[in-house]
């Protein structure tokens, strides 16, 4: 073989690996949700507190980026992480695609879907979303808010709607109603953590 | 050039090093090896006790004399120990009435001189009714052929992927064994990777000795550093690797292969015997760089008295009495060091330390200290009260001090993100289930809310062989969430399982080998796995 310094390249390439997947996480649904990393196994398993259960194989996430071979004797390290940058959108988006997927499956399965039937997002349909999903408060009794995921060319429109939620006085008072159900409910399930017997 | 390894190794091990491939090659011939340690009441100068197909027992001396020769001086210190050996009967229960042989076993070459000696010895011997050749020498060139036999013209390395026994070769010996170069070299040996079929019957057996000879050889830098926890591992990891194989073959282990587990159990019992001698006679626990030691120095202490409560347990459950059980009695603490939860990882050693203590002190202070275990792994796992999150089983002591000191290693070596430990546990439930056998039901009812908030965390693998590899590709990483409201008599029926389902049976038979297992490979203490030690070493058992 050639003269090579592979464990300086080792370190460059955990380097980078380690900046990919923070990119990927800061790109990508993965973001909003904590990483758990996996060790060894083909899948995974859940038991839920209702006593469901589900099982899932791992899914892989790929992509590729090419580059010439010429490339590498006149272009520099920070000229070859450029190039990664289009496999890093394509990874975070698999990544995304593959999660909202999963998602979108899980809350089918438990009738959890609302079906605007091709209407835009509303106020109105914000507060019916925040209805049927569970939210924690906080020990000082304050709402620990879902994240909405939209499309970018809906971030406009979602801003309008959540303005026009709080200066709605009528939605206003429905969100608020909303919350203070929450807020109920949450109280009953922390009343509820209790060893009896 | 695997012979040249076998070689290279044989001209370098004292007799404590070669001893345990000793005892393998015994077995290969078809012995049965029924002592194989200088911990043991039985001695009279004889390192090895074992009986010969033909039914006759047999007993050796071993000599270290690597790469040199058993001189006549060194024969004369020795000659006391060889009169023994030869004219003492043999002190084991169940022998045959009849005499037996005696051998010299030496790794080196035997002087003229000595071999002289011997010869006149013999003929002393001879008159005094021992018969012909009393004592016979076993030396270099016939443990030389024997290893290569038996060992290496069946190890299955191309020069290709000789990597990892290349790897431990050249290792300085010094550190903790990698386990992940023995799981390669281990699942080589036995064809655990892949789809390959499972081997049995005699080829099994042949596979069997030869990979002893394996371990003896790739950790001959350790036994040279007196490494003992190291090598204590290797045999360890032996075992449950040769369970793996046995029990993916659907063989059971009887015969030669239980014959080896059975020898490779005794150098396990050396080793660490070797080690709590070494640790209880040290006046400071501090090892290699000592300013460097502070982040270290609380899990070898932790990992010391882990290892330390398995022997005494393995003493107590076997009916031993080694010479220093009250050394180890000594040296273990009676209480538990404030710095010794640095992980998950070290929950096994706690908890072996844990039913030490409370086989050994009446009060219920052992099980309160339990609960604050409990307690503490919630608080640090729910990030309360600014609790360091611990780190899941399968990060070391060496990755928790590279990711707390990240700012002065350099984060590119920080192998983890602390964040992703936050709301779960691999140990939550069974912990929780030991404190509910303890019946501190009050305990238990004041955890309990922040205990539901835990994502309750294991891997199971997906057949019982994979349980004792230190990685398996198949098998599910399982997330269970607890209830808000539970029920204390449904928490007692499920703190009462004791079964471990997915372990294999030859292991279960064996709780002290699990537990040593566990404590190396601690992401296979699930909770199955944890009540069912519980259930062999802890005498507390408040369940209806």
């Amino acid at each position: 073989m050639l003269p090579d310094w592979p464990d300086v390249k080792d370190e460059v390439v955990r380097a980078f690996m380690r900046r990919l997947a923070e990119r990927v996480r800061q790109r990508s649904v993965a973001g909003v949700v904590v990483a758990v990393p996996v060790h060894e196994g083909h899948g995974h398993f859940i038991e839920r507190a209702d006593g469901t259960t589900e099982e899932r194989l791992f899914e892989r996430a790929g992509a590729q980026v090419s580059i010439p071979a010429d490339a590498v004797s006149t272009e520099s390290l920070a000229d070859m992480l450029a190039r990664m940058e289009p496999m890093i959108e394509s990874l975070a988006r698999s990544t995304s695609q593959t999660m909202l997927r999963t998602m979108e499956e899980g809350i089918r399965s438990v009738g959890n879907e609302i079906d605007a039937a091709g209407r835009p997002l509303t106020a109105e349909l914000i507060i019916e979303a925040l209805d049927r999903v569970e939210i924690e408060f906080d020990s000082a009794g304050r709402p620990e808010w879902p994240t909405i995921m939209i499309h970018p060319s809906q971030q406009a429109l979602v801003a309008r709607e959540l303005a026009r939620l709080d200066s709605d006085p009528e939605l206003n008072a429905r969100a608020t109603a909303v919350v203070e159900r929450k807020r109920e409910e949450w109280r009953a399930r922390e009343a509820s953590r209790i060893l009896v017997g | 050039m695997l012979e040249r390894l076998a070689e290279y190794w044989l001209d370098s091990a004292n007799e404590r090093g070669y001893q345990p491939a000793f005892v393998q090659l015994l077995v290969s011939e078809g012995h049965r090896v029924l002592h194989s340690t200088r911990h043991a009441p039985i001695e009279f100068g004889k390192d090895v006790i074992s009986i010969a197909p033909d039914g006759v027992p047999c007993a050796y001396q071993l000599k270290g004399n690597p790469g040199g020769r058993l001189t006549h001086s060194q024969f004369r210190e020795i000659q006391p120990q060889l009169q023994e050996l030869v004219t003492q009967a043999i002190p084991y229960p169940g022998l045959p009435d009849v005499h037996h042989r005696s051998y010299l076993v030496t790794n080196g070459f035997v002087d003229e001189e000595v071999q002289r000696a011997i010869q006149d010895l013999n003929r002393a011997w001879e008159r005094n009714g021992f018969g012909a050749e009393a004592l016979a020498v076993l030396e270099r060139g016939y443990l030389l052929e024997r290893a290569n036999a038996l060992g290496t013209s069946l190890w299955p390395f191309g020069v290709a992927d000789l990597g990892a026994l290349v790897d431990l070769l050249s290792h300085r010996g010094n550190d903790i064994l990698p386990l992940s170069k023995m799981h390669e070299l281990l699942s080589t040996m036995y064809r655990l990777a892949g789809r390959d079929p499972a081997p049995a019957g005699r080829e099994l057996e042949r596979l069997v000795t030869s990979t002893a000879l394996l371990v003896a050889v790739a950790t001959r830098n350790f036994g040279l550093s007196a490494n003992h926890f190291a090598v204590a591992s290797a045999w360890v990891l032996f075992s449950t690797y040769t369970i793996a194989a046995c029990t993916r073959a659907g063989v059971s282990s009887t015969g030669p292969i239980a014959e080896s587990l059975s020898a490779a159990r005794q150098a396990v019992f050396e080793e660490v015997a070797a080690l709590i001698d070494e640790a209880s006679a040290r006046p400071t626990l501090v090892e290699g760089v000592a300013w460097a030691d502070t982040e270290f120095y609380p899990a070898r202490r932790a990992l010391l008295n882990g290892i330390g409560s398995a022997y005494w347990l393995w003493c107590r459950r076997d009916d031993l009495a080694p010479a220093n059980l009250p050394a180890v009695e000594a040296f273990l603490p009676q209480e538990f060091g404030p710095r010794a939860l640095w992980g998950e990882a070290a929950m096994p050693q706690l908890l072996a330390h844990y039913w030490y203590i409370s086989r050994r002190d009446a009060s219920f202070g052992p099980e309160r200290w339990l609960a604050q275990l409990l307690a503490t792994v919630i608080r640090c796992q729910l990030g309360q009260e600014d609790a360091e999150f611990l780190a899941s089983p399968y990060y070391s002591i060496a990755d928790v001090v590279r990711h707390r000191h990240a700012d002065f290693l350099g984060t590119a070596n920080d192998p983890f993100d602390a964040m992703s430990f936050r709301g779960a546990s691999y140990f939550a439930e069974a912990l929780f289930h030991l404190v509910v056998r303890t019946n501190l039901k009050q305990h238990c009812k004041s955890l309990w809310p922040e205990f539901t908030r835990l994502n309750l965390r294991w891997f199971e693998v997906a057949e019982p062989w994979q349980f004792c590899t230190i990685h398996s590709e198949d098998g599910l990483a399982c997330t269970k969430i607890v209830p808000p409201t539970g029920e204390w008599a449904a928490l007692q029926q499920a703190a009462g399982i004791h079964d471990a389902p997915k372990v294999p049976e030859i292991l279960c038979a064996d709780p002290v080998l699990l537990l040593l297992f566990v404590m190396m490979v601690p992401q296979r203490a699930t909770p199955d796995v944890v009540r069912f030690l519980g259930r062999e070493f802890s005498e507390i058992w408040f369940l209806p």
